[in-house]
C-alpha cells in the first residue's frame, strides 16, 4: 500500500482522536450538569419507595429483624440501577440493618438521598449513595463507538483521499513516491508515465527521464557490447540489469483505474451497513407461513438479494459493455438508491423481498461495471494489479460497513440505518459521474462464460472437487455464519446492533491482515492445494468451539476468528488453483470460461448459504446448526485432500503459475 | 504548494468535519439517551408503587372507582416530581377515575392528542390476569426537550472548536506531508541525494561507457 496514503491515513487518525478527547471532556461536564439532578430525584424516588415498603412491613407487624428478602431487595437495586452505588436501611446510631454494610472506599464524597421509614421507631431511614461516576461512565462506554468512528473515518479517507486532490494531481504524488521508493530500493526500472500537469506531474516526468536517460544508456551499450562480443562487459551489464532492474519495466495499474475505486467502495459500504442487522430486521418484518420455520421464512429475502446477484452477474458482462461502464455504474446505483430506500419502508415479507431483489440487481451491476472498468483499463499484465485494487476497495468496505451500520440502527434505527445506505448509494452514483472517464459504449464482445465449457470444466474430477468441495462450501459457510446466523445469535443474546457489527469486523480484518502473507506463502512453498484444503477444514472445525463452551458473544467472537483465519488461508491459494487446474484442462476451455464458471459456482454458493442456514436453524437451533455447517465444510475440505492425493500420481500435478 | 494546499483545504475540511459530526451526534445521543432512561426510570417507579397498592386493594375485593386513598397518594407522590403534568389512574374504559391533577379527573385519556406530555403507561391486573385499569404518569415534554436542546447546543459548541482545530491540525500534517515529498523529489531529480542507488547505476554506467570507449 502506498506509504503517503498510510501516513496521511495516520495523521488524520491522530488529529481525530486528540480532538476527540478534547471534546469528550466537555461532553462529560454537559452529562453531569444534565444527568445529576435527574439521578438525584430518581435516588429520591427509590429512598421513598424503599421506605414506604419497610413501614408497610412493619406497619403489619413484622419485627424489624424478620424483614426476609429485604436485604436482597436493596442489593437488586443496586445492580438495576448503574447510577446507585449503595442503598441501606440504618438505624439512627447510623448502623446498617440491610442492604450494603458500609460505603465502599471512594463514596465517602458520593452524594446521598435520605428517606425516613414513616411511623417507625428510632429513627430508622433508607439511605442511597449516588455513583459519582455514572455520567463519566456513560459518555466513556460511547468511546468503542467513538474509536471505530475514527478508526472508519481513516479508513474512508485513505479511499476517497484522490477524489479531493483529483485524480490526475493524486496520481502524480503516488508516482512521484512510488518512483523515490522504487529508486531508494535499487529499483530502477521505468514506470508507467504521469499525463498529469502541475509541480508533481513536473517532479515525476524530470525522475522518469533521469531514468529514460540511464535505460537509454544501457540498451545502447549492450547493443554494442553485444554486436562486439565482449563477455566481460555483458556480465557486468547483466549484473546491472539483475541489481537495478534497467531495461525493465515496472507491472502497475495505470493510474485511470483508480478512478472506478471510490464510487465502489462507497456502494459497497452501502450493502455492508446492512450486514448487522437485516436478518433480525426481516424475522421482525415475517409473518408465520404454514410449514415453514420463522428462521427459514427469515432467510428468503436474503436468498432472493443473492439469488439475483448470482443469476443476473454472468448476464450483464455484455450489458455494461453496450451501456458503457460509468453509465452502468450509475444505473446499478440508482438502483441500489431505489433498493435501500424501499426496504427502509417495507411493509411486509414480500415488499422487502421485491426491495432487496432491486438492490441485488443494483449490486450486481455495480460490481460488473466495476469489474469491466477496470479490465477495459488494463492489460493482460497489469490484470492483477488492477484486481487488487478492485478487492482491496471491497474489502475495506467489508470492514467499515458493519459496525458503523451497527451504531447508526442502535441511534436512528432500522429503517433510518436503510435510508442511510440509500444515501450511500446515491453518493456512488455522484462519485461514479465525478470520477469515472465518459468511455464510449463498446460494442457486446460475448458473454463471458461460454456454457459448453461448463461440461468440459466440471468432467475434470479434479476441478469438480475443488469447485463442488472447497470454493461452494466456502461461500455456502461464510454467508451462512457471518451474514445470517451470527446476526440472529446476537440478537438472540441481546446484544447491540452495534456490537453485532463490531463482530462482523473479526472476519474482514483478518482477511485484510492475513491474505497477502498466506497467498504469497501458498506460492512460494508451491502449496495451494495444501493450503486450500488446510484453510477449508480450519474454517469448518471454527465451528466446533461452540461445542467446548457455551454459546456466548466471546466464544462466538472466536468462532469468527477461525472462519477468517480459515479463509485467508485458502482464499488467494484456491484462485490459484483454479487458474492452475483450468491450464490443464482440454485445448479450447479458455481461462475466462474457467474463472467465469468458477465465480458462479461461489455466487451459487452465497445464495444457498442463508437458505441452508435458515433451514436447519428452525430444527436445530443454533449452536447445532453452525457445527453441522463448519462440519459438511471441513469434510468436503478433507474429501478433496484425499482426491488430490489420490489423483495426483494420475492427473494431478499442481504447478504454482510460476513454474 | 499554494495550489496543493488548497486543493488539501476542502479534502480534509470534508473528512474530518464528517468525523466531528458524527462524534458529536454520538456523544449528544448517548447523553441524550442516558437522560431519558433515567425519567423513564423514575416514572416507572412512580408508576409501579401506585400500580402495586391498586393490585393489593382489587385483590382484598376493592375494587378500583372505590379507593379512596388513592387521591391522598397519587398527592403525595406528585409532589417530590418538579416536572410532573399529572398521575392518572385510570379505568379498564380509559376514563380518568383520579388524578393529582383535579381539572383531568372524570375526563377520558387522549392519548393522541396528548402531545405535551412525555408518558409512561403501566397497567394494572387483578390475581386472574383480567385488567383492572392503568397508571399513567404524565412529565411536562417542553421542560424535557428544552434540556435537551440546551444539551444540543452545548455539544455542538464544544464540537465546532475542536472540528476546526482538528481541520487546521489535519491541512497542516498534510500540507507538511506532501512538502516533504516534494522537496525529496526535487532532490531526488536534480541529482542531489534521495534516490542514491540511481545516483550509483548512473556513475557505473558512465564507468562502463569510458571503459567501452576507451
Amino acid at each position: 500500500m502506498n506509504s503517503l496514503r498510510i501516513h496521511l491515513s495516520a495523521a488524520l487518525l491522530g488529529v481525530l482522536v486528540v480532538a476527540l478527547l478534547l471534546f469528550s471532556f466537555r461532553t462529560v461536564d454537559r452529562a453531569e450538569a444534565v444527568l445529576q439532578p435527574e439521578i438525584e430525584r430518581k435516588a429520591a424516588a427509590v429512598a421513598e419507595s424503599s421506605a414506604a415498603l419497610v413501614g408497610k412491613a412493619l406497619a403489619l407487624g413484622i419485627p424489624l429483624d424478620r424483614l426476609q428478602g429485604l436485604g436482597e431487595h436493596l442489593q437488586r437495586i443496586v445492580a438495576d440501577n448503574p447510577d446507585i452505588a449503595f442503598i441501606t436501611l440504618r438505624n439512627s446510631a447510623g448502623a446498617s440493618l440491610y442492604g450494603s454494610p458500609a460505603p465502599q472506599a471512594g463514596a465517602d464524597d458520593a452524594a446521598t438521598v435520605e428517606a425516613p421509614v414513616a411511623g417507625a421507631p428510632g429513627g430508622l431511614s433508607v439511605v442511597v449513595w449516588l455513583d459519582p461516576d455514572f455520567a463519566a461512565e456513560v459518555v466513556s462506554t460511547l468511546w468503542i463507538d467513538l474509536v471505530i468512528v475514527m478508526f472508519v473515518t481513516a479508513m474512508v479517507a485513505l479511499e476517497l483521499v484522490y477524489v479531493g486532490f483529483g485524480a490526475g494531481l493524486y496520481a502524480a504524488i503516488e508516482g512521484v513516491e512510488n518512483r523515490l521508493r522504487s529508486m531508494r530500493r535499487g529499483d530502477l526500472r521505468l514506470h508507467l508515465p504521469i499525463d498529469a500537469g502541475g509541480e508533481f506531474g513536473r517532479l515525476a516526468r524530470s525522475l522518469d527521464g533521469r531514468l529514460d536517460r540511464l535505460h537509454a544508456a544501457y540498451a545502447s551499450l549492450r547493443q554494442r557490447v553485444v554486436e562486439r562480443g565482449d563477455k566481460a562487459a555483458q556480465q557486468a551489464l547483466e549484473m546491472l540489469h539483475a541489481r537495478f532492474g534497467l531495461g525493465e519495466r515496472v507491472i502497475e495499474a495505470p493510474g485511470r483505474v483508480i478512478a472506478v475505486r471510490a464510487p465502489l467502495f462507497v456502494f459497497m459500504l452501502a450493502e455492508e451497513l446492512t450486514r448487522p442487522f437485516l436478518p433480525g430486521y426481516i424475522k421482525a418484518l415475517a409473518q408465520p407461513v404454514p410449514g415453514l420455520s420463522p428462521e427459514f421464512v427469515a432467510s428468503l429475502p436474503m436468498v432472493t438479494f443473492l439469488v439475483v446477484v448470482a443469476a443476473s452477474q454472468p448476464l450483464l458482462g455484455g450489458t455494461t459493455e453496450r451501456l458503457g461502464r460509468r453509465r452502468a455504474l450509475v444505473l446499478g446505483a440508482l438502483l441500489g438508491v431505489a433498493g435501500y430506500v424501499a426496504s427502509a419502508f417495507a411493509g411486509g415479507l414480500l415488499g422487502l423481498s421485491l426491495a432487496r431483489a432491486v438492490s441485488g440487481l443494483g449490486f450486481a451491476m455495480v460490481f460488473v461495471a466495476a469489474q469491466g472498468f477496470v479490465i477495459d483499463s488494463t492489460n493482460q499484465r497489469q490484470r492483477s494489479s488492477g484486481m487488487a485494487m478492485f478487492i482491496s476497495a471491497i474489502l475495506v468496505a467489508g470492514l467499515c460497513g458493519p459496525p458503523i451500520g451497527g451504531i447508526l440502527a442502535d441511534r436512528i434505527g432500522v429503517p433510518g440505518a436503510f435510508v442511510v445506505a440509500g444515501g450511500f448509494a446515491a453518493v456512488s452514483l455522484v462519485l461514479a459521474c465525478l470520477c469515472m472517464p465518459a468511455a464510449e459504449p463498446q460494442r457486446p464482445r460475448g458473454p463471458a462464460i461460454r456454457w459448453s465449457d461448463f461440461g468440459r470444466i466440471v468432467a475434470s474430477p479434479s476441478m469438480a472437487a475443488l469447485l463442488f468441495l472447497c470454493a461452494m462450501p466456502a461461500k455456502i459457510i461464510l454467508v451462512a455464519f457471518c451474514f445470517f446466523l451470527v446476526p440472529l445469535e446476537m440478537q438472540a443474546l441481546g446484544a447491540s446492533q452495534s456490537t453485532t457489527g463490531r463482530m462482523l469486523m473479526i472476519y474482514p480484518i483478518a482477511m485484510v491482515l492475513l491474505v497477502p502473507t498466506f497467498a504469497a506463502l501458498a506460492d512460494r512453498w508451491d502449496m495451494r492445494a495444501s493450503f486450500v484444503a488446510g484453510g477449508g477444514v480450519l474454517a469448518g472445525s471454527s465451528a466446533f468451539v461452540l461445542a467446548t463452551a457455551s454459546t456466548d458473544i466471546p466464544v462466538i467472537g472466536v468462532m469468527l476468528l477461525g472462519l477468517g483465519l480459515g479463509q485467508a488461508i485458502s482464499i488467494a491459494a484456491l484462485s490459484g488453483l483454479v487458474g492452475d487446474l483450468g491450464r490443464q484442462l482440454p485445448a479450447g476451455v479458455s481461462e475466462t470460461s474457467v474463472y467465469g464458471i468458477f465465480r458462479l459456482v461461489e455466487r451459487t454458493g452465497n445464495a444457498l448459504g442463508p437458505l441452508i442456514a435458515g433451514g436447519l436453524l428452525g430444527v436445530y437451533g443454533f449452536s447445532t446448526t453452525v457445527m453441522l455447517i463448519g462440519g459438511a465444510t471441513a469434510l468436503c475440505a478433507l474429501t478433496f485432500a484425499l482426491t488430490t492425493i489420490l489423483a495426483r500420481p494420475a492427473n494431478l500435478e499442481l504447478p504454482s503459475a510460476g513454474s | 504548494m499554494i495550489r496543493l494546499a488548497i486543493r488539501t483545504l476542502p479534502v480534509f475540511a470534508v473528512i474530518i468535519g464528517f468525523a466531528m459530526i458524527l462524534a458529536a451526534f454520538l456523544n449528544f445521543s448517548g447523553v441524550r439517551t442516558a437522560y431519558l432512561d433515567l425519567i423513564r426510570s423514575r416514572m416507572a417507579m412512580t408508576a409501579g408503587a401506585i400500580a402495586t397498592d391498586i393490585a393489593k386493594a382489587s385483590s382484598l375485593g376493592i375494587r378500583l372507582p372505590e379507593q379512596t386513598t388513592l387521591p391522598d397518594l397519587l398527592a403525595r407522590q406528585s409532589s417530590a416530581e418538579p416536572l410532573l403534568l399529572s398521575i392518572d389512574v385510570e379505568g379498564s374504559e380509559g376514563d380518568i377515575l383520579f388524578s393529582s391533577d383535579p381539572a383531568r379527573t372524570g375526563t377520558l385519556d387522549d392519548i393522541a392528542g396528548d402531545t405535551g406530555a412525555f408518558r409512561h403507561r403501566q397497567d394494572v391486573a387483578n390475581d386472574f390476569g383480567a385488567p383492572v385499569g392503568a397508571v399513567v404518569v404524565r412529565l411536562d415534554r417542553a421542560a424535557i426537550d428544552a434540556t435537551i436542546d440546551k444539551l444540543r447546543v452545548d455539544i455542538l459548541t464544544a464540537a465546532v472548536p475542536a472540528g476546526l482545530g482538528a481541520v487546521v491540525a489535519g491541512c497542516l500534517i498534510a500540507l507538511l506531508l506532501l512538502t516533504r515529498l516534494h522537496r525529496i523529489a526535487r532532490r531526488a531529480s536534480d541529482g542531489r541525494a534521495g534516490a542514491e542507488p540511481l545516483g550509483s547505476a548512473e556513475a557505473e554506467m558512465a564507468r562502463l561507457q569510458t571503459s567501452e570507449a576507451a
